[in-house]
């Protein structure tokens, strides 16, 4: 955050720069960390022989999965309240264009980070945690 | 819309002043103290097409010793030593450096500023990234070239199985090109955030920026675990380590995860600019705005993200358990979504506009059509039952070759026939290059597709001969013809290029009638590119007659525009004693300072010799050499922050009576200077996130039987960070000083915080020397030595600003400039403290009571 950037109210079309960078970094974020946890948690988990890894995986894409449908929530009602209703066109170009832009993105973002989250997280359903038996 | 006229005149001397603060310097010399984009950008540019040519003279080398079975021409030695070299090259020295380049050139124009935020970082770049290029090409004259492939896969590349110097050239001449390619990264970051014309707010920053943008912040996530990958393996060569020793109870696979989480990245690295240039090209050919610009960009973003997600899919066959596939397949196939997004926009801009059919275009659409095809085929190697069985044949050489040369190199033919225009003044011949294009898309074709049937049929990919028993003879012929009438399309651009500079016809401002700033400049443009600032009112500022009145009610005309409007009048063809340049607010483009930019400096060049040397040193193990190398460094470091006559004016002429109504913004969070030292931060701590992760690679994927630390003594240690933290309290206290004015508070600040850290790093070394670590013959060890020696450099670094900020705030408590070293090196120091606390968690905590 800059100079001159602190300045944000709702309902000027702006919001409080923490919010507005969880509703456009949020989903992405929660991604990351669920894609890196659960490979670390699966891999570590196999070689120390942990109990419950598929459990934890559950867990852990249920929550982060859920911060991601959170950031999006949060970025599409910004972007409803920022653009009153107008074309999408209209509503991305001005005066206030940057931030609807922002949350725009962050909305798409967030819906394609939590469908990569589902989408990995079944995997901890249907898959063997640590290996094929082939007995 | 772009605003620049009807502003109050300016005398001939004010513009005068301004022109000869923004001239370059002339002769021999003058070339290598010049720190300005453009210049830069041009060197830059013909280095990095002059090593895509060597490494497509490689490639002709290897075609033509694949061409038939059973082939002589070259030894399975030269061969592997010509692979490994072309991948090299075309990796490392040319697509990354060329994307740079053209960066470097546009960026300041197209965001409508006058140069980059870093100018003197800029030749520091070039320079190193020429030396680094030229130190690894040198190993050809001594019969040394690195054999072991672009990859450099360990256990082949350890000291036992590649005793020569080869890989030493490769790990460290490699480093230096690095450095430069983080240089650029930092400076592309800071620019794109910081320094647009006002009025740019996100919305209306060019796809080609923000493609830029991401791909820079790529650059530092991804080339970092390279940087970090390769200093090891070079460690373990030199028998220091065993990071990667099996026997020693290292791991060759830990080296896979870091090429890799590099190395697939890069391959977006390579790809994203290549979305920026598409873009332009496409909605400039077809006469309209890019269909969904927030989708291309959501497109652009989601792909920086989700590249990152996608490294284990080079590693399916080594291994990996079944869920962890599954991540990784599935991001593998996720990418796919959004880089469908942006060529469905594409296609639906060119099918709703009136395409111009030029070869800009031309170039875009063949590279579309042939990176489709590889993305299919990406698909396929993305899901590992089909994976296993295309494994290291020449399946993959075909998907990979689709995917950069139609993802990047196609793309960025396009771009130089479309902004070469813009960097000469002059026009290329339209016929030569409708010709070179086509015949780069048919031996393109001809030569990799049958690479698909040969590696489903069994070729083996980084072999230097077949038998002519296994059937593949036609399909080999026919790729090395194809890959010989690609060069033959390749040269015919080489050829336009020279004839355009002294028979093309003159360019003319904007002979594309394209949209963005750029074009609103003189073809080439002047030194400081703009005199008089644009204000920004529209995301396609030369276009707005067209398509602005459809988007934006007059009574909605931006207030902030107005402002902005003013506030850019007054810096029409000023300063004149100094280089200014204008910064802006990250999310709205309003104007909030002015920054001083150096003028010219030697220091760039001597410190890249010194890293010359210095490295060169490095590879021979010849310790006087690098002693002189470190030394040539020390001094350049000397002279870069040696203070300039021109901020000592800039500093004058701002505190005084003026037209100036903006601040001159020089230390603390509104400075440059802090966002470039952000970018450090965020630098290292994806170093420090890395050698963690290779800590507990190595400590638990491994060897879980050692699971104790090395390091028994919790003590010193623990008081080690104490001290660190608690200098904490006198760097806070020292920042607060400078604004309040309290020169006394300052100075007793900053030598605290000096004195605690480096009692900080004195105990740390002097527990971790007494500590009887082994690292050259214990894995263990050396994970400990990773985490350990990377909290040591950065407490030498943090230690080497803060005795600068010392030294100045005891001579010249009130210089700006020392308060900007003091604001820097605070930043860092909060950085080290979570750093001490991780790494005392890491070495100490989780050993003992995990």
């Amino acid at each position: 955050m800059t100079q001159g950037e602190t300045e944000h109210q709702l309902g000027t079309g702006t919001a409080p720069t923490r919010r507005l960078l969880f509703a456009l970094l949020g989903g992405a974020a929660a991604w990351s960390l669920h894609f890196l946890l659960s490979y670390a948690v699966a891999s570590i988990g196999c070689v120390y022989g942990w109990r419950g890894i598929r459990e934890i995986l559950a867990i852990g894409t249920a929550v982060l999965g859920a911060i991601a449908v959170w950031s999006t929530v949060i970025a599409w009602r910004d972007w409803r309240r920022v653009s009153g209703g107008q074309p999408w066109d209209t509503a991305l170009g001005e005066p206030r264009g940057w931030f609807a832009y922002l949350m725009m993105t962050g909305a798409l973002m967030g819906i394609v980070s939590a469908f990569t989250i589902a989408l990995e997280g079944w995997g901890t359903l249907v898959l063997p945690v640590c290996g094929w038996d082939v007995r | 819309m772009a605003t620049t006229a009807g502003r109050p005149s300016v005398s001939a001397a004010q513009r005068e002043g301004f022109e000869h603060a923004w001239s370059q310097p002339t002769g021999l010399l003058g070339m290598l103290q010049t720190i300005d984009n453009i210049p830069i950008a041009q060197r830059y540019l013909a280095t990095s097409f002059g090593f895509f040519l060597a490494g497509g003279f490689l490639a002709a080398l290897m075609r033509i010793q694949l061409g038939t079975p059973d082939n002589t021409f070259l030894d399975a030695e030269t061969y592997n030593q010509i692979f490994t070299m072309h991948g090299t090259t075309m990796m490392f020295l040319f697509v990354i450096p060329f994307i740079e380049a053209l960066a470097t050139y546009l960026l300041p124009l197209m965001l409508g500023t006058r140069d980059l935020p870093f100018p003197r970082l800029t030749a520091l770049s070039y320079w190193t990234y020429l030396f680094g290029g030229l130190l690894i090409y040198s190993s050809f004259l001594f019969g040394l070239a690195p054999d072991g492939g672009w990859f450099a896969y360990v256990p082949l590349t350890n000291k036992q199985w590649s005793p020569g110097l080869n890989l030493d050239f490769w790990d460290i001449a490699l480093s230096v090109a690095e450095i430069a390619a983080m240089g650029a990264a930092a400076e592309i970051i800071v620019s794109v955030l910081r320094t647009r014309a006002p009025g740019m707010s996100v919305n209306r920053i060019p796809v080609f920026g923000w493609a830029m943008l991401v791909t820079a912040f790529m650059i530092i996530f991804g080339f970092t675990p390279l940087i970090v990958g390769t200093f090891m393996l070079e460690l373990d060569r030199k028998g220091l380590t065993s990071f990667f020793v099996p026997e020693h109870g290292g791991d060759p696979l830990l080296w896979q995860h870091l090429f890799w989480v590099f190395g697939h990245p890069e391959v977006y690295i390579m790809f994203l600019p290549a979305v920026g240039i598409v873009t332009q090209v496409v909605q400039v050919f077809s006469r309209r705005p890019v269909v969904s610009y927030t989708l291309v960009v959501l497109a652009i973003i989601a792909t920086g993200f989700l590249s990152f997600g996608l490294w284990v899919h080079h590693m399916y066959a080594t291994g990996i358990s079944p869920m962890a596939l599954g991540y990784f397949a599935a991001a593998s196939t996720v990418i796919a979504v959004p880089t469908g997004i942006q060529v469905v926009g594409w296609v639906a801009t060119v099918w709703t506009g009136r395409p111009l059919w030029r070869t800009p275009l031309l170039f875009a659409v063949s590279g579309l059509v042939i990176f489709v095809l590889g993305g299919i085929t990406g698909v396929m190697v993305a899901s590992p039952p089909f994976d296993l069985q295309a494994h290291d044949s020449y399946f993959v050489v075909a998907h990979l070759h689709y995917v950069l040369i139609g993802g990047t190199v196609f793309p960025l033919f396009a771009g130089l026939y479309y902004w070469l225009p813009k960097i000469t003044g002059r026009m290329l011949d339209e016929r030569i290059g409708l010709v070179s294009a086509v015949t780069m898309f048919v031996g393109f074709n001809l030569g990799f597709f049958p690479m698909h049937l040969s590696g489903l049929l069994g070729m083996p990919r980084r072999v230097y001969t077949y038998p002519t028993e296994m059937g593949l003879d036609a399909y080999n012929l026919l790729s090395s013809i194809g890959a010989f009438i690609f060069a033959g399309g390749v040269l015919l651009s080489v050829f336009n290029f020279f004839r355009s500079l002294r028979a093309g016809r003159p360019a003319g401002d904007n002979p594309w009638d394209a949209d963005s700033l750029e074009w609103s400049t003189s073809s080439p443009p002047p030194n400081a590119q703009y005199a008089r600032i644009p204000v920004v009112r529209d995301r396609h500022p030369l276009w707005d007659e067209h398509w602005a009145q459809e988007r934006m009610r007059p009574e909605e005309t931006p207030a902030r525009d107005r402002e902005a409007q003013e506030d850019v009048e007054q810096m029409a063809y000023w300063p004149t004693g100094w280089r200014g340049a204008l910064v802006v607010s990250v999310t709205e483009g309003r104007p909030l300072a002015v920054v001083h930019m150096p003028r010219r400096s030697f220091s760039p060049f001597i410190m890249s010799v010194g890293f010359l040397v210095l490295f060169a040193a490095l590879i021979v193990d010849h310790v006087p050499l690098m002693a002189a190398g470190a030394g040539i460094i020390a001094v350049a470091l000397v002279m870069w922050f040696w203070p300039q006559d021109t901020e000592t004016a800039a500093m004058e002429e701002m505190a005084g009576p003026g037209p100036h109504e903006l601040p001159l913004a020089q230390a603390g969070p509104g400075s440059n200077g802090f966002w470039g030292t952000c970018v450090f931060v965020l630098i290292m701590a994806t170093a420090l996130t890395t050698i963690v992760a290779g800590y507990f690679y190595l400590g638990g994927n491994v060897a879980p039987q050692l699971r104790g630390s090395p390091a028994e003594p919790i003590e010193r240690p623990a008081i080690a960070l104490g001290l660190l933290a608690a200098g904490l309290i006198s760097s806070v206290a020292g920042i607060r000083a400078i604004g309040r004015r309290r020169n006394g508070m300052l100075r007793l600040g900053v030598t605290v915080t000096l004195l605690l850290a480096a009692a900080h790093l004195w105990l740390l070394l002097s527990t971790w020397l007494d500590s009887g670590l082994a690292p050259a013959s214990d894995g263990r060890h050396s994970a400990f030595v990773g985490v350990a020696g990377f909290h040591g450099i950065l407490s030498l670094i943090l230690l080497v600003m803060i005795a600068v900020a010392t030294i100045w705030v005891w001579l010249r408590p009130a210089d700006a400039r020392g308060h900007a070293v003091a604001w820097n090196a605070s930043l860092v120091y909060g950085f080290a403290v979570v750093s001490a606390v991780i790494v005392f968690a890491v070495l100490y905590l989780i050993p003992r009571f995990g």
